[in-house]
């Protein structure tokens, strides 16, 4: 691995060696270091260590683009190959802000392009991204390997063809070169029919014929066409081809000729799963997922009916991510599937697959850290007694009685009891992630008509190892006291509709020392509770609140004492001046954004 | 007292008629009673026990400040009981979301997720809910059953007769008006277009009291 040259004139004047070692062994034992956390402690150690620290690190993350700017990331890192973004707030995936707000990646390639000719891997998540700039990347890196876009926006299918067109220029010796595409979660993808073909799956066509170091496609996400014929002659010749997930509009049919072209797959995620086969085409279909024996991911299975859900089954030997929030299965069909994923670990499903289903989860996935369970009805939000509609509490309890490795849980559901949320946590005490999300804002227990605090008490005094939190239903301050008494390790917690007053607040501000994210929409903190936490932004990333109770006057105070913080106020239309509706506030090294948008007021 | 449920006339088209103004602008409902007979209106058989438009006024403003939250069930009634309980967040509704049903991004799903169209496979049977304004308790209907909305509209009389009488605030001479809410979460008048249109899109049904 070659390094800029550097050493001479570093710490030539500076006598004072800590380190026993000289700096190029330091640097090779850094090599090892990968964490970016643990990167960040060696850097603090001495002014030899972090010298060593930044020249030998390659992959750089930034959780939020506008905390740094690229003129400062280059100036201290000369040697990166690898970087990670991360843009808008969270809530943008909720429209809770408005388009054209920022986090445009340009400016970046622009600088990146002097600074790391040599780049090879961007991985952007909610930032915007033009065809403009995907071009520009595809010319300017001649390196580039790996492509990662997450919840982005901005581009179209163009912009994806001139990545993978700029494969075309290069010589023989260097076609190694994309070997991973992977786009999920887009918003807006604007699909241009001018200059493409009228399945509109041009880009797809675009790698040409000699290129075979495709490793990773993932375009499940993407609404448009492909030429189905340019996918399979691409994924025939990509013999190292990991990971293939296709879109909704590749068929079974498709599928099962795809399947025989790439056993070597261990990800998988199918296009429709809905088709009317012949008997004949069912047993293609059937051998097809029979040479699929190292699968340990599968997803997709969009519309999926029992009718083929059967051929699946000598592919789920080895699964331990199962996928299924496309697919609205029943009980039945759940508690058929699960029983031939033994080792499976992730589970989504919707919530189709009802009480039942989840019981079902129980008894048949022991080992199973993760569960996700989507609403399949979103804008159904109204509990209807004895009703039980989507998932209860009986089913979150019934998982947690057969899966106690449970870390990780995501739960939409329109009715939940304090004693259920205990008993869950009781036999699940090793959560991380807690994600509880009863649909309607302010409900009570059911039961007992009573805020939901015990519920998330039981949660935070239970589960020491606690870092992501998001809370629901009928909440007082006191769930905001439990969670500052006890929650040591929380590192995000998402609020909405609930507290009663800046106490609320000002206990998590208080209590929570890892805090690093909090995001609150609807909820009655002021002033108060928002300058009660003046010391603690900057050691956090961010902080949203929308809705809330918080002022221009209060927002200006938290500016003019913290000038190290971004304290923006997004002014829609008709608001006034005096309540901030939106407000996002972030530490920052870079000053106030040069990019803001007439809409966003930096204080 | 019986409860009769009408639709929309295809003779009438509703002209004006905006779940917007009859929940946020109260006012422009003070019409004669004329106005309701162009469909979706019950005629109870005492016509002349129609409330007052202050009376309607004011439960339609009460009923507008708890729309927001959503207080369809009988809890609604508990609000004040809560002790302390700030119920006034000015949350970010946009008016033209119907009767203030849909809160702009929640519950916290992605976009893409909110669109995606679950179509429930295999059953011959179509069940969506059904909720009367007033009455906590649901129920559910196979709309695969019925082949026009004159035996939908007999089949939801007799299943909400019984709750009439237990509405709170209702007095004789209440009309209510059939909703549905359909694919995109709009809330629509039912009977506006043909059966096999609604059947396609209709995700849920709501019975609402007119307030005039």
């Amino acid at each position: 691995m070659e390094m800029a040259s550097r050493r001479k004139n570093d710490s030539v004047e500076d006598e004072k060696h800590l380190s026993p070692f000289p700096d190029e062994v330091l640097e090779r034992v850094l090599v090892f270091v990968k964490s970016h956390r643990d990167r960040s402690s060696v850097s603090l150690v001495c002014k030899d260590w972090y010298s060593a620290e930044r020249w030998s690190r390659t992959h750089v993350f930034i959780g939020n683009c506008y905390s740094v700017s690229p003129e400062i990331l280059v100036r201290r890192f000369p040697n990166i190959r690898s970087v990670t973004l991360k843009g808008k707030p969270r809530f943008s995936d909720f429209n809770l802000v408005p388009p054209n707000w920022g986090a445009d990646i340009h400016e970046w390639l622009a600088v990146f392009a002097s600074a790391y000719p040599f780049l090879e891997e961007l991985r952007l998540k909610r930032m915007t991204v033009t065809d403009e700039s995907l071009e520009f990347l595809a010319q300017s890196f001649p390196k580039f390997k790996a492509l990662s876009l997450v919840s982005c926006d901005g581009f179209s299918t163009d912009g994806l063809a001139a990545i993978a067109t700029h494969c075309k220029n290069l010589s023989n010796a260097t076609l190694n070169m994309v070997y991973s595409l992977r786009i999920r979660n887009l918003t807006e993808l604007d699909i241009q029919e001018n200059d493409m073909d009228d399945l509109g799956g041009r880009w797809l066509s675009c790698f040409p014929e000699k290129f075979t170091s495709l490793e990773i496609l993932n375009f499940a996400n993407l609404n448009s066409e492909v030429n189905f014929d340019a996918l399979e002659r691409l994924v025939t010749r990509c013999k190292s081809l990991k990971v293939l997930k296709v879109n909704r509009n590749v068929t079974l049919e498709q599928l099962s000729r795809l399947l025989m072209r790439v056993p070597t797959l261990t990800e998988l995620g199918t296009g429709s799963f809905s088709q009317e086969l012949t008997l004949r085409q069912y047993a293609e279909l059937e051998n097809a997922f029979n040479t699929c024996k190292n699968l340990h991911t599968l997803s997709g299975l969009w519309e999926a009916t029992s009718l083929y859900l059967a051929a699946l089954y000598p592919a789920c030997t080895n699964l331990t991510f199962l996928n299924l929030s496309y697919a609205a299965l029943q009980s039945g069909e759940l508690a058929k599937l699960l029983p031939n994923c033994p080792h499976l670990r992730r589970l989504w499903v919707l919530d189709t697959v009802e009480d039942n289903g989840l019981e079902a989860v129980g008894l048949s996935c022991p080992l199973l850290e993760e569960l996700r369970v989507f609403p399949s009805d979103p804008f159904d939000q109204d509990m209807i007694l004895g009703v039980g509609d989507g998932v209860t509490e009986s089913g979150f309890i019934a998982v947690s009685r057969g899966c106690h490795n449970l870390r990780y849980v995501l739960y939409f559901c329109r009715q939940m009891t304090n004693t259920a949320v205990a008993t869950v946590v009781q036999n699940c005490p090793d959560f991380t992630h807690f994600r509880l999300c009863i649909m309607k804002p302010c409900q009570p227990d059911y039961l007992t008509n009573e805020p939901m605090d015990e519920a998330f008490g039981s949660v935070v005094k239970t589960c020491t190892k606690l870092q992501r939190l998001a809370v629901s239903g009928l909440l007082t301050d006191l769930t905001f006291e439990y969670i500052g008494r006890y929650a040591k390790n929380l590192e995000t917690l998402s609020v909405a509709f609930a507290g009663s007053s800046d106490r609320g607040m000002e206990c998590v501000l208080g209590g929570c020392a890892k805090l690093r994210k909090l995001e609150i929409r609807d909820c009655p903190f002021g002033n108060v509770a928002l300058l009660s936490g003046l010391e603690k932004y900057e050691s956090m990333r961010s902080l949203w609140m929308s809705a809330c109770k918080v002022t221009m006057n209060g927002c200006r105070l938290l500016a003019r004492e913290m000038p190290r913080l971004n304290v923006e106020v997004i002014k829609e239309d008709d608001s006034d001046d005096i309540q901030a509706e939106k407000v996002y506030i972030y530490r920052s090294v870079a000053g106030r954004r040069r990019d803001a948008p007439p809409f966003v007021q930096t204080l | 007292m019986e409860l009769q449920l009408g639709l929309a006339l295809p003779s009438n088209p509703i002209k004006g008629f905006d779940l917007n103004t009859h929940f946020y602008e109260p006012k422009d409902q003070l019409v004669g009673a004329d106005s309701w007979s162009y469909g979706c209106c019950f005629e109870s058989k005492n016509n002349s026990n129609k409330r007052s438009f202050e009376e309607a006024f004011e439960k339609t403003r009460v009923v507008t400040e708890t729309l927001p939250l959503l207080l369809w069930n009988d809890r609604s009634n508990e609000e004040d009981d809560r002790k302390g309980f700030e119920k006034s967040f000015s949350s970010t509704i946009t008016e033209d979301e119907g009767e203030g049903d849909c809160l702009v991004g929640w519950p916290p799903l992605k976009s893409w997720r909110m669109k995606l169209q679950h179509q429930s496979h295999g059953s011959n049977s179509m069940y969506v809910k059904v909720k009367m304004e007033g009455v906590g308790i649901g129920r559910k209907i196979d709309l695969n059953l019925h082949r026009s909305y004159q035996t939908l509209t007999v089949t939801l009389i007799s299943m909400f007769e019984k709750y009439q009488k237990s509405v709170r605030g209702t007095k004789d001479g209440t009309q209510y008006t059939l909703t549905y809410q359909d694919r995109e979460g709009d809330w629509l008048l039912a009977g506006d277009v043909p059966w096999q249109t609604f059947i396609r899109s209709v995700k849920r049904l709501k019975i609402q009291r007119n307030n005039g």
